[in-house]
């Protein structure tokens, strides 16, 4: 007989950010009840307030909340790109393998780690393209960061991520300011999946593009999960997003986690007033 | 003694609505029962009673608000639904327990046979493999093959059921729970619906269903309850 199981990929633990100095009534003035992040004392804003969370190797975790709910700051961390004033984020290799503590890592293991284990894929593909390389360029620069040397070999996987996320191969050389919308995120998707990270991050990835579009985009994420059995951390103000991905999901709002649960009993059964709120404003 | 599969002690269930005053409301009486393996346990009882209510605290789609849901799992041994934690709750749902609800809930990009085949997916059944007994199921509910690659969301009301019975039937779950499953159907249809209940049990799965469709369920249950 088996135990539940505990093994995880990733755990954080009491993951703070704050923006400001800070004041003694912050964290009685802020939060979920308050209805801000923000500090009327002193203007400090609290973007993520002791965050706790754990994802179990291949699941897909929703984060949903509303704009400066903390969200994008949370996955920031997480995309070790912005530093937490306090807690840990703990990794352990799928496999075994000691847990480590990615907030303790030098900057060129944290770099490395980001490069290697780690990919993005941002709302805004501007933030994730360097948008006068060729969608092959920004492609290799990720193989090239984790040490990929030979031209024809990062050529092929290149071209092997463009079919795989659904891009014309033929136009590895063109540049992304020619592609549609649609096409950026798949050109952000083939990029984060080229060094086939453990986790993938996903900000908002479908906000903003035309809902046919949305949908082929969402079927590519569902594909490639299905397929690679990738973890994910899937960041959505759109609940049917979450509920087409993910099968647990936080609900966030001013800074704070005020739920958490199966994606099913959050929609169906939400416990926290903000959550009540989210789930019958659903279109 | 052997623990029975599913026993269902003082379950209580309240929504607290903090849209509407804090108001709380409770379609649910404090209901206890226990269901052995292989039985077919029929709940009854009019609309707004609770029979939804219920089943969806033993899947957790619902937190029960008191009570213990003890489920004799192969996997974790006896476990309480009501307090075991989410990851252990997602394996029974893709291993133990299949839920099938009122109304088909998919994708409109997903075709009839990958909508029927996903929980042999999720075990990890091989594509072709799956496939092939996902046609079966088809076939055996009537579905006409031209219907096969198109998407559910098209079809008509009892076609959709029947979809929805066979993604539940398929997987062979250990306890499967049935919400009105001969709703909209044709009295034929109906009848499939018991044999496949009957299949069901003969294949060691223990059967959940709740319903006002007496006369066509009655029969065929080992146990009934009534809420009232």
């Amino acid at each position: 007989m088996e135990r539940p199981t505990d093994d995880w990929l990733l755990r954080v633990e009491g993951l703070s950010k704050r923006y400001g100095p800070g004041c003694p009534s912050c964290s009685r003035l802020t939060g979920p009840e308050a209805g801000t992040s923000q500090c009327p004392r002193c203007g400090t804003v609290l973007a993520c307030v002791a965050a706790g969370l754990s994802l179990r190797p291949g699941e897909v975790l929703g984060i949903v909340g509303e704009s400066g709910s903390g969200k994008s700051t949370l996955l920031q961390m997480l995309n070790l790109a912005v530093k937490p004033d306090s807690g840990a984020i703990w990794y352990a290799e799928p496999g075994g393998g000691t847990p480590i503590d990615l907030l303790r890592l030098n900057a060129y293991s944290a770099r490395r780690f980001r490069n290697d284990r780690l990919g993005i894929v941002h709302q805004r593909p501007e933030l994730g393209l360097n948008m006068h390389f060729s969608v092959g360029g920004n492609v290799a620069e990720k193989l090239l960061l984790a040490e990929w040397r030979h031209v024809g070999k990062i050529r092929a996987r290149t071209s092997e991520l463009m079919a795989q996320t659904e891009l014309p191969v033929e136009r590895i050389d063109d540049a992304p300011g020619t592609f549609s919308g649609g096409m950026l995120q798949r050109v952000q998707i083939a990029k984060a999946l080229a060094s086939r990270p453990a986790l993938l991050l996903l900000d908002e990835v479908t906000s903003g593009l035309d809902l046919s579009v949305q949908a082929r985009v969402l079927d590519l994420i569902r594909r490639i999960q299905w397929e690679e059995q990738i973890t994910m951390l899937l960041v959505s103000h759109d609940l049917g997003v979450i509920r087409q991905l993910a099968r647990r999901t936080i609900v966030m709002k001013s800074g704070h986690i005020v739920e958490s649960g199966l994606t099913d009993q959050i929609m169906e059964d939400p416990q926290h007033p903000y959550t009540q709120l989210l789930v019958s404003s659903a279109l | 003694m052997a623990h029975p599969l599913l026993a269902v002690q003082g379950l209580y269930k309240a929504f607290l609505l903090h849209l509407i005053d804090g108001r709380t409301i409770s379609p649910l009486q404090e209901v206890s029962f226990v269901v052995e393996p292989h039985e077919h346990f029929l709940i009854y009882g009019r609309s707004g009673i609770g029979k939804t209510t219920i089943l969806k605290c033993i899947y957790r789609s619902y937190l029960a608000t008191a009570g213990q849901i003890w489920f004799a799992s192969q996997r974790f041994g006896r476990i309480d639904l009501v307090q075991a934690d989410e990851s252990a709750i997602l394996q029974l749902r893709e291993q133990e327990i299949g839920y099938c609800s009122q109304f088909l809930r998919v994708l409109p990009r997903v075709s009839a046979l990958d909508t029927i085949c996903e929980p042999l997916y999720r075990q990890g059944m091989a594509r072709d493999h799956a496939q092939a007994i996902g046609r079966q199921w088809l076939s055996q509910l009537g579905m006409s093959p031209e219907l096969w690659q198109a998407s559910p969301v098209t079809f008509s009301g009892g076609e959709q059921q029947r979809i929805n019975l066979g993604r539940a039937f398929i997987a062979a779950p250990r306890l499967l729970l049935l919400d009105e499953p001969t709703a909209s159907l044709d009295g034929e249809t109906k009848q499939l619906v018991v044999e496949m209940i009957r299949a069901a049990q003969a294949r060691g799965t223990a059967v959940i269903s709740v319903s006002h469709d007496l006369a066509v369920l009655g029969p065929c249950a080992d146990q009934q309850l009534a809420l009232l």
